[in-house]
């Protein structure tokens, strides 16, 4: 009997023995994770930095280059050509000597950027900082995806040293014990030991992030293209570095952002998917996505996908603005209902909140309403089959067209009222919207065609106690945005009720004439909008 | 060579074994802070660059830009002067000297905005040695070497890493020395002593690596 307890005494310094063998081996593998982890980690700090100081400094050397000399030759020209009209050779003469002498000043004014007719600013950008700052900040990206891997192997190998710890401690506690509980410690201990070495060789093996700088390079250049513009060469740049790295989720967005500004939504869907594959699971995916497959017609999955969006942000009012398109596009009235009341119930807290302060209504949170009201604009159209919007073959029944038009003007209403601060109450209206002219005799004529010289455009309504002194605001939208220069706001100062005429200026400024196209108007009263938008075209 | 004597190896063997691993791993520890506090120097070195070289960057365009416009009086106000001088009426001549003087006001209020030793003589401005004066001035006495303090880091994390597989050794020594205890009196004291002198040697070479002597 004593020489079994003997052996088995035996045998358990044998293992602690070869358990500190383990043990050390561990403390290899996890202060060498550990070490390139503080590397790595340093590494992205650098980059981090590096990618700041190019920016900044880049920004503000592209702000004195854009902002004041190109600028200041811009003038120059302009004086030029004035004095070569006036046959002022002298003065001619002495702005070449200073345009002349601004050359050696700055990079702008000489070649390739000063032969350049469109885009010399964005590519003395290009050329000056972008690509550089965003190659660090990939640099970054990139090697802080290393740095969190190393980080989690060398954490994981702490915890199986303190598995490898307790182990020994049992072994050693069990040479003092006997019988059953020593029975009993020996195989909790066999059974911890075959778990940390197979949670070790996991560890192990587990694959790191792939750092290819090929592929940055890639990526740095395409975007460079994609600045200026250039999206066929942005688009080539991108599946280089996809062709170096095809995990790299950066390019996969970069390239379906490309994508959908060439009309290739199909695919730009495709590039998002795939960026979202390889790690990129961000808000920013699901609301390209959401509008993408609202372009292409899949409004269910617009649906799903900006209920994602709002799962991942449930204040976002952006998000819900997209998730109220969808579910309309989706002909999905109730659900649609209650996002609505939660875009304005969250939009009403937020204006409040700011009207608190005393610095009033921040411009983002109507812009938030306003968005969510053209999105909504836009599904109404496409189902009525307007070739103008880019979300196409919506299908909606009748009442939720009339719900959706009212829900686009509780939107604008509540944005406008914000923006002017009205707390007046919202009564009167106006209906029968129609745009004209008025000529020399003060006589309105209705029109769809206004010349693009006009001074003032007039706008015939009925109205039905609409008090006087009411808050009257009249928005104009050329190609689906408004132009806030046009927009005018009055006092009502005519009869309560019956047929009237209203004249809204178009002399802005000097020289300003209308450019020609698709134009709608739009009235409020006491920042309530009133029937439709009403379109007119402006031509030569 | 009786078991007693064999049993006092073996036990030297197990001693020496974990205080190596013990004075291996109190160095490595020491290296590793070391190797902390490169990494923080470094930081800092390459934050008081940055911030210098944007400091410096921005302020030199702000003097560039008074520059610019210094060149662009200072040019009219010399085309003036030449038109003057071409010209053979009395009157005009003394309306270009008006002009002339008219033209060089903002050239006089520019002027302070910049620094003249950068003003070249052929009418360019020294953009490169304005940013470097600048930045230099900021930077005063500071350390912008974030790489010698990085290479600093990387020796001493180079240093632990080669310690470490020291730490096997001495587990390795303890292992043979717990499986010596069977062998005979002999065997187990050779196994005991060179137990004994690899423990040695890894506590020498623990030394030599800490010293940089052993790349």
């Amino acid at each position: 009997m004593i020489e079994r307890v003997n052996q088995w005494d035996r045998q358990i310094s044998i293992s602690i023995a070869m358990l500190t063998v383990f043990a050390a081996l561990l403390g290899y593998l996890q202060i060498t994770a550990g070490n390139l982890n503080n590397q790595y980690r340093a590494e992205s700090s650098r980059y981090a930095v590096d990618a700041m100081r190019l920016r900044s400094t880049g920004e503000a050397r592209s702000s004195f280059e854009a902002g004041h000399m190109l600028r200041l030759a811009e003038l120059i020209t302009q004086q030029r050509a004035l004095a070569q009209s006036n046959e002022d050779t002298a003065t001619v003469q002495k702005l070449d000597a200073i345009a002349q002498s601004l050359k050696s000043l700055s990079p702008v004014l000489n070649d390739p950027y000063a032969s350049m007719k469109d885009g010399a600013v964005e590519r003395y950008e290009v050329d000056a900082y972008l690509v550089d700052a965003v190659r660090a900040e990939q640099m970054r990206a990139a090697v802080t995806a290393l740095d969190q891997a190393w980080d989690a192997k060398a954490n994981t190998y702490v915890v199986h040293l303190t598995l490898i710890a307790v182990v020994l401690a049992l072994l050693g506690l069990s040479q003092a014990m006997a019988n059953v509980p020593r029975l009993m410690v020996l195989v909790v201990s066999a059974l911890m030991t075959l778990l940390t070495i197979g949670w070790t060789a996991s560890t192990y093996l587990q694959p790191l992030p792939v750092l290819s700088k090929p592929a940055i390079d890639a990526y740095a250049t395409a975007y460079g293209a994609a600045y200026q513009s250039h999206r066929e060469e942005a688009l080539k740049g991108y599946d280089e570095a996809l062709k170096q790295l095809p995990t790299y989720a950066d390019a996969h967005y970069e390239r379906g952002m490309t994508l959908w500004l060439l009309d290739s939504n199909e695919e730009a869907l495709l590039a998002l998917s795939s960026a979202r594959e390889n790690g990129y699971d961000a808000a920013s995916v699901d609301s390209m996505e959401s509008y993408l497959l609202l372009t292409v017609g899949r409004v269910a999955d617009a649906e799903v996908s900006a209920q994602k969006w709002v799962e991942r942000e449930p204040e976002n009012r952006d998000a819900l603005g997209a998730l109220l398109a969808a579910q309309i596009a989706h002909d999905q009235l109730e659900p649609a209902q209650a996002t609505l009341k939660k875009l304005q119930g969250s939009a009403t807290e937020a204006i409040r909140k700011q009207t608190e302060t005393g610095s009033g209504v921040d411009d983002a949170t109507i812009g938030e309403l306003e968005m969510a009201a053209d999105t909504l604009h836009s599904v109404v159209l496409s189902s009525q089959g307007d070739e103008s919007v880019e979300i196409k073959n919506v299908k909606l029944s009748e009442g939720t067209v009339a719900a959706a038009r009212d829900m686009v003007r509780a939107l604008r209403s509540q944005a406008m009222r914000a923006a002017f601060a009205l707390t007046s109450e919202p009564v009167g209206a106006m209906s029968e919207i129609v745009v004209g002219t008025l000529d020399e005799s003060e006589a309105f004529a209705a029109m769809d065609k206004i010349a693009s010289t006009v001074q003032s455009i007039a706008l015939q309504m009925k109205t039905d106690s609409v008090p006087a002194d009411a808050h009257i605001l009249v928005r104009i939208y050329q190609d689906g945005f408004e132009n806030q220069a046009l927009r005018y706001v009055t006092k009502w100062d005519g009869e309560p009720t019956g047929m009237k005429v209203l004249s809204v200026p178009i002399d802005i400024g000097a020289a300003y004439v209308l450019q020609t196209g698709m134009y709608e108007v739009e009235m409020y009263v006491n920042g309530v909008m009133q029937g439709e938008r009403v379109r007119f075209e402006v031509t030569e | 060579m009786n078991e007693k004597f064999a049993k006092i190896f073996l036990a030297t063997s197990l001693l020496l074994s974990v205080i190596g691993g013990a004075f291996t791993a109190w160095r490595m520890s020491v290296l590793d802070d070391a190797a902390g506090d490169a990494v923080n120097d470094a930081m800092h070195a390459l934050i008081t660059d940055a911030s210098a070289r944007i400091r410096s960057n921005n302020d030199t365009f702000e003097r560039m830009r008074a520059y610019s416009d210094y060149r662009v009086a200072l040019n009219a106000q010399e085309a003036t002067l030449a038109e003057a001088k071409a010209s053979t009426d009395p009157e005009a001549q003394q309306l270009y000297q008006e002009q002339a003087a008219a033209d060089a006001l903002p050239a006089t209020v520019s002027k302070a905005y910049f620094d003249q030793r950068y003003a070249l003589r052929d009418g360019s401005y020294n953009l490169r040695a304005d940013q470097q004066s600048s930045y230099n001035k900021i930077v005063g006495r500071r350390s912008t070497d974030s790489g010698a303090f990085l290479t600093d880091s990387q020796e001493s994390r180079d240093k632990t890493d080669r310690m470490v597989v020291f730490l096997i050794g001495y587990a390795l020594v303890l292992l043979v020395a717990t499986l010596s205890e069977e062998m005979a009196p002999v065997p187990a004291t050779i196994t005991a002593v060179i137990g004994i002198a690899i423990s040695v040697g890894l506590i020498i070479l623990t030394n030599l690596v800490e010293a940089g002597r052993l790349a």
